[in-house]
């Protein structure tokens, strides 16, 4: 059983910086963002989000959209428990699989094999699990022979199939994705859509960030625009789609 | 108290990271290299045979008396030093992972001593080779190495927790780790012994936990028992160590992530 619930959350990020008081002005000014508050002589807060209370239950999907900076990642770090809210209460019940940044935590040196079994021993499998997995993942990337050269000869695209294959393995309650299919190409997406429409058909609750309107009203039956860190608008797909084409 | 027992448990079960993530590092570190690890080896004989032939004629002393002693110390102290630096990055040189996934954070630390242990362990060849070499024999309180082994995990445990924390909070400190490091084995009794040490100056060495570290592992190695001394002020200190560390990582464990 999944379930996410946020009630009044808040999350602050400081920034330290020796220099942040010159960059004030511009940094306020910005249109996009959170928004910047001083808190001592070389530190600043990052209102990240603001008071953002919603829940989810198992068949939502949630698109989350809005500017780069409004909170689309926060929100999603802060769902995988990787970002604590600095105020406020997060629940979520459930297996948490996450689908973020692909280019981090790899090994350059190591085969596109190596890194999808320590990817996927990082994401909660045991070694022994890991390798059953193994040709099972290496098969979807459909990388072939690269698997077996090292992960710094990889382009984007390379990436983004090994870092998939590991994160939507497995029967994860959760599926959290952020903005990723920018480098792939048009096979790999479709196939990728496809696979995460069985993965959401089967677990609970989906979460993906992103600024295509169309992957977003393909996959989500629920839209959220956020805005300098707050909830602008939340609800049904097309309701809110038309509000963000409206300008929102 | 408890989130922090619950991490240990954590950490236990989820050994298989940790295991894969420092045999990993090792194995990225050294590809393409053609001895590979054995390059740690080799960088610490080539050490040890220096300052060994060259100590021993300042002291006056029988190498073949001198070059154990220098061994031992110098492999024991190549895993303090580099757990103390490293220390200082093991959360933010893990942010591509602790971005990503929710782990506890003592995974990182027992990558990070895991990985300095694998090291460790190729560097015994050097002391197996200088022991050979010197006829060396070893006996019975040999045994001892095993406790004070442990002792030197929980030690690495706590300071890691502490060095992780601080530094990756302020900059500065893996800095100042770095540049103390050298001064730190120069008072330690590494390339020199305690009683050469005039009257009170002996207390350099008595306060310096590092030096109580090395004895306890040394001595037994190379045939005395540890003294009852350096076991005491370690223990203490272990408790100290562990409190600070605990009463840290409650506080600010949440907030590390923002740091890096």
């Amino acid at each position: 059983m999944s379930k996410i619930d946020l009630r009044n959350v808040h999350v602050d990020f400081p920034i330290y910086n020796a220099n942040a008081f010159s960059l004030r002005h511009s940094f306020v000014k910005a249109a996009t963002g959170g928004v910047l508050k001083k808190r001592t002589e070389n530190s600043y807060t990052v209102s990240a989000l603001k008071n953002i209370s919603f829940s989810l239950e198992p068949g939502d999907r949630l698109g989350l959209i809005g500017h780069n900076g409004s909170g689309k990642t926060t929100l999603l770090k802060l769902l995988a428990g990787i970002y604590a809210p600095t105020a406020g209460d997060v629940e979520v019940v459930g297996k948490v699989a996450t689908l973020f940044d692909v280019l981090l935590g790899t090994f350059e040196e190591m085969t596109g094999y190596e890194n999808l079994y320590v990817s996927s021993v990082l994401r909660g499998k045991t070694c022994a699990q890991a390798k059953a997995s193994l040709e099972e993942m290496g098969k979807f990337t459909e990388l072939g022979d690269y698997l077996h050269v090292p992960m710094r000869t990889y382009s984007s695209g390379m990436r983004l199939r090994v870092g998939f294959a590991v994160s939507t393995e497995g029967e994860p309650d959760i599926l959290l994705v952020d903005e990723i299919f920018g480098t792939g190409d048009k096979g790999f997406v479709n196939k990728s859509v496809e696979r995460l429409t069985a993965l959401i058909e089967r677990a609970g609750i989906f979460v993906f960030s992103s600024h295509s309107e169309a992957l977003v009203s393909q996959l989500c039956n629920k839209v959220m625009i956020l805005e300098h860190g707050e909830i602008k608008a939340f609800g049904e797909t097309e309701e809110i789609l038309s509000l963000y084409r409206g300008g929102v | 108290m408890k989130t922090i027992i619950a991490e240990f448990r954590e950490c236990v079960t989820r050994r298989d990271v940790w295991l894969l993530l420092s045999l990993y590092d090792i194995r990225a570190r050294y590809k393409r290299t053609v001895i590979g690890p054995f390059w740690l080896t080799l960088g610490t004989a080539i050490t040890v045979l220096g300052m060994g032939v060259v100590w021993s004629s300042i002291f006056g002393m029988n190498i073949t008396e001198f070059l154990p002693y220098v061994a031992v110390g110098m492999v024991i102290w190549t895993y303090l030093s580099s757990v103390l630096n490293e220390g200082c990055a093991a959360f933010s040189s893990q942010a591509g992972i602790i971005h990503n996934v929710k782990m506890s954070y003592f995974v990182y630390i027992m990558t990070l001593i895991f990985r300095n242990l694998v090291i460790l362990l190729h560097n015994c060849f050097v002391i197996v080779a200088v022991f050979v070499l010197c006829g060396q024999t070893i006996n019975l309180e040999v045994l001892w190495i095993i406790p004070g082994l442990i002792l030197m995990i929980l030690h690495s445990f706590w300071v890691c927790m502490i060095m992780g924390i601080v530094a990756a909070r302020y900059r500065d400190i893996a800095s100042i780790v770095g540049s103390i490091t050298v001064l730190i084995m120069l008072v330690t009794p590494i390339m020199w012994k305690i009683d050469m040490l005039k009257g009170n100056r002996q207390l350099i060495a008595l306060v310096n936990p590092f030096a109580h570290m090395i004895n306890i592992i040394r001595d037994p190695l190379l045939g005395s028992p540890p003294s009852l001394e350096s076991y005491i002020i370690l223990t203490g200190l272990l408790f100290v160590g562990f409190s600070i560390a605990c009463d840290l990582y409650r506080r600010c464990a949440n907030f590390v992530v923002y740091w890096m």
